[in-house]
């Protein structure tokens, strides 16, 4: 299921403005990766381009080649809806369709696959809340609104939607940030518990939270305002955080320089 | 991007910094002035020693505060981390380190060393020469944060350890009394352990500058 990403000589583009530049990596399957760096330093921009959704952005364009399992995304006759599709995002701000309820709002992407058969859906609903933590707490209420939902809850429910369509990869962008402490170790705990099965890129300014939940991590930066954003070092968590390569990670990560 | 953040935390590890040092002055000027001390049955230098020893006692608990309350409060990384990981470990080898001058200082006020021949206060004028040595290169290697002075240490060490051995060697010959070799026996395994502990903190600086 989970797949294994390659990322050769990535640039992306808003109009004029170069926002990431050649950008090489490799992102393991059944790990989780985080993306981390400096406000403007191109690591959302670069989550983005990992299932097309840079582009949607006007103006925005995308040059290099994203292998998932050896089979570019950006290859011409490639369905961007069908990557988005195997590789599932989860955003900042829960967005679960407010007025849809629980069960709907898990459905909703294999619905829109066609899945039809009703004994199915449930058994999908189920799986995917049970993977996200939340169904012991939703399921006396799936028929009720998912915006009834607590933050965190939501944030859950977000990730069960997610899933819910088997991707092999999922993308996270600050899935945290606007949730309470306890609700984060939550969502946290279960990325460790997701990660046996996809490959997780998360991309956080909370670097505690990147040591916590990472096997491996990535620093970006960006050398000026104006330039574009680059990778600066990716390695194991542990050693980024305690004797990285590189002197601008260490002086990122230990505030040296903000 | 040229901004500093966290400046109140590098104020912070700044103070831990400038206390571990002014421990690793206090412990090797200790080495030195004990062994004169000793050597010159200077009870006046001993009993400012023993009392320095308060004080050295004192900054160890200061500073294991310090280092405790930035881990609880500052989720410190990388270098930072790797400072106060090290400085939790150095400390305590300060702070022994800082008992044992004092030790060898206590023995210059019951006078021992009228008691011993010429060849065992050179053997005992050596070890506290080679320690003092190592004591000082050890202060010097963190302040420059020299992880090759590990390597270093571990060298002079084995210097010390010979003295020992020949010092020990000596006592057994049956020249002095043996309350007198007993004590001078004790005195030298302190000046082994001070040789112990250097080499351990050099470790500990290697990590600092290396991760390793």
């Amino acid at each position: 299921m989970a797949k294994r990403i390659d990322v050769e000589g990535l640039n992306a583009w808003y109009g004029g403005f170069q926002a990431l530049a050649d950008v090489n990596m490799t992102i393991e399957p059944k790990q989780v990766t985080a993306f981390i760096g400096p406000s403007g330093c191109g690591k959302s921009t670069f989550l983005r381009s990992l299932n097309r959704m840079h582009e949607v952005v006007p103006g925005a364009r995308v040059a290099g080649r994203v292998l998932l399992d050896d089979q570019d995304i950006y290859a011409d006759g490639v369905d961007p809806v069908a990557v988005r599709r195997s590789i599932g995002m989860v955003f900042q701000r829960p967005n679960p369709f407010p007025t849809m309820s629980v069960r709907d709002n898990v459905a909703a992407g294999l619905k829109l696959n066609g899945v039809r058969k009703k004994s199915q859906l449930d058994d999908v609903v189920e799986r995917s809340l049970r993977q996200a933590g939340l169904w012991d707490e939703v399921s006396h209420r799936l028929n009720r609104p998912g915006g009834g939902l607590s933050g965190g809850q939501q944030q859950r429910l977000c990730i069960a939607r997610a899933i819910a369509v088997e991707p092999e990869v999922l993308l996270m962008d600050e899935p945290c940030s606007s949730l309470d402490p306890i609700s984060t170790l939550r969502i946290e705990d279960l990325i460790g518990e997701l990660k046996d099965e996809y490959t997780i890129v998360i991309v956080t300014h909370n670097m505690q939270e990147a040591a916590r939940v990472s096997d491996v991590t990535a620093f970006f930066n960006i050398a000026g305002a104006g330039e574009p954003g680059r990778l600066i070092e990716c390695g194991p968590t542990t050693k980024i955080f305690t004797k990285p390569d590189d002197t601008r990670t260490e002086d990122y990560i230990t505030g040296r320089f903000g | 991007m040229a901004e500093e953040t966290r400046v109140g935390f590098h104020k912070d590890l700044e103070e831990i910094d400038q206390k571990v040092l002014r421990l690793f002055a206090m412990v090797a000027e200790g080495v030195a002035k004990a062994t004169d001390a000793f050597l010159a049955n200077d009870r006046e230098a001993a009993e400012s020693l023993i009392e320095t020893d308060a004080v050295i006692d004192q900054l160890y608990c200061d500073v294991e505060e310090l280092v405790q309350r930035q881990f609880a409060t500052q989720s410190p990384m990388a270098r930072d981390m790797r400072f106060l990981l090290s400085v939790l470990r150095i400390v305590p080898e300060l702070e022994r380190s800082g008992d044992l001058a004092e030790h060898i200082a206590n023995r210059a006020t019951r006078g021992v060393s009228d008691n011993v021949t010429p060849r065992i206060r050179g053997l005992i004028e050596q070890m506290g020469h080679v320690a003092t040595q190592m004591w000082r290169d050890a202060a010097d290697a963190y302040v420059d944060r020299d992880g090759e002075a590990a390597t270093r240490l571990a060298e002079r060490d084995d210097e010390l350890d010979e003295l020992h051995s020949s010092l020990t060697a000596e006592l057994v010959t049956g020249q002095i009394r043996v309350p007198i070799a007993l004590e001078m026996a004790l005195i030298a395994r302190f000046y082994e352990r001070l040789g112990d502990h250097a080499v351990n903190i050099g470790e500990r600086i290697r990590y600092i500058a290396e991760g390793l």
